[in-house]
């Protein structure tokens, strides 16, 4: 059977919140994971919500790329912000709401740095 | 005058003496529960049956019996189509699955369905206790999030490979490959490989021989070994 599953089968799993991801000051971001280890499941929730439609729409030109590995490296993900910003985020032991907020956090600091710099400009 | 008086309408409406109010049908539920009087009350409330409760209460003794709760005919369903796929096909291809524009899906779906590769979609639920008893429990961990497999009775890696590239959404995980748990690089090494009939007849044939000659010895392969002997001996002398 061909298409997804809609009924949900799963009970009581803790869900990750809908978290609004925008790549608006984000230039690249590189995910890298070995799936054969069993701490890979944050990385791959946050990779999912990073390649979610309103994330995608929010910044056509950011590139995503996907690094899939079997050298049981601990996953990491590799975050090239516009001004030139470096975030790495080493998903071992991190739950993929610590990861998106760590990186919204971000996000909001440079939105403030920016709505600054506008202000200053127009007074 | 008494009749205009029974019948309680008409000019009687503007106002109703005393005098004139009618008895029959003034009232149409007359039998109405009656308070008792205050003194049988009280007899009645001191008199009221109080039953014995038993020193260890019902609920302690009597085991909870649990109702027996029917599986989903829906799971049952979806268990058998994962068991029908992986006993049906030679190459299972395990994939991450982000969002995809519908148009980018639907074509990645016609593309593989010419090469017979079929897209299927299980919930992690399902998947995930069948493959725990099975002999693809190292197929285990690729199963957590959002996923889709490729499933296909023929072994067109080359071509999963190559439509994948064109979607970009869709990242190779893993693959089983004729009872074989590949990574994704183990995958690609296996794209590159030469078809079976090369393979044998480089190692059969010399290279220096003509490819005719490899070709006609691709079926001495399956003979058996006194057959083989003579026939060694034929193509001995053209090369």
């Amino acid at each position: 059977a061909s298409g997804k599953c809609s009924p949900k089968l799963s009970k009581g799993k803790m869900a990750v919140p809908k978290a609004m991801v925008a790549l608006r000051h984000v230039k690249s971001v590189m995910v890298r994971f070995c799936p054969f280890q069993t701490n890979v499941e944050t990385t791959r929730t946050f990779l999912q919500h990073v390649n979610s439609k309103k994330a995608r729409a929010s910044n056509i030109n950011c590139i995503v790329t996907t690094d899939v590995r079997h050298d049981g490296s601990e996953p990491v993900v590799d975050i090239m912000f516009a001004d030139g910003d470096r975030l790495i985020i080493k998903g071992a032991n991190l739950t993929a709401a610590e990861m998106l907020s760590a990186f919204n956090s971000r996000c909001i600091a440079k939105d403030l740095k920016v709505e600054e710099k506008t202000k200053k400009k127009s007074a | 005058m008494a009749a205009a008086a029974l019948c309680c309408r008409g000019p009687c409406r503007t106002g109703w003496l005393p005098t004139l109010q009618i008895v029959r049908h003034a009232k149409s539920v007359t039998r109405h529960w009656k308070a008792m009087h205050f003194e049988r009350q009280k007899l009645m409330a001191l008199t009221e049956y109080i039953a014995p409760k038993p020193a260890i209460p019902e609920k302690c003794i009597t085991p909870h019996i649990k109702a027996i709760k029917e599986e989903n005919g829906y799971a049952k369903l979806l268990r058998r189509q994962v068991v029908e796929t992986f006993r049906d096909s030679k190459m299972i291809a395990v994939c991450q699955h982000n969002f995809t524009p519908s148009e980018e899906m639907l074509r990645m779906k016609y593309r593989l369905r010419k090469h017979n590769i079929h897209v299927k979609f299980f919930p992690n639920e399902i998947v995930r206790p069948y493959l725990s008893v099975s002999k693809y429990k190292n197929l285990l961990p690729l199963f957590v999030g959002s996923n889709l497999m490729l499933a296909s009775p023929e072994i067109k890696v080359k071509e999963m490979l190559q439509i994948l590239k064109n979607v970009p959404q869709i990242n190779l995980l893993g693959a089983c490959i004729d009872n074989t748990i590949l990574s994704n690089q183990g995958v690609v090494n296996y794209s590159k490989l030469p078809a079976m009939e090369i393979t044998q007849g480089q190692m059969f044939w010399p290279q220096s021989c003509v490819d005719w000659g490899r070709a006609a010895a691709v079926p001495m392969l399956s003979t058996p070994p006194p057959k083989l002997k003579n026939s060694e001996s034929e193509f001995s002398l053209g090369c």
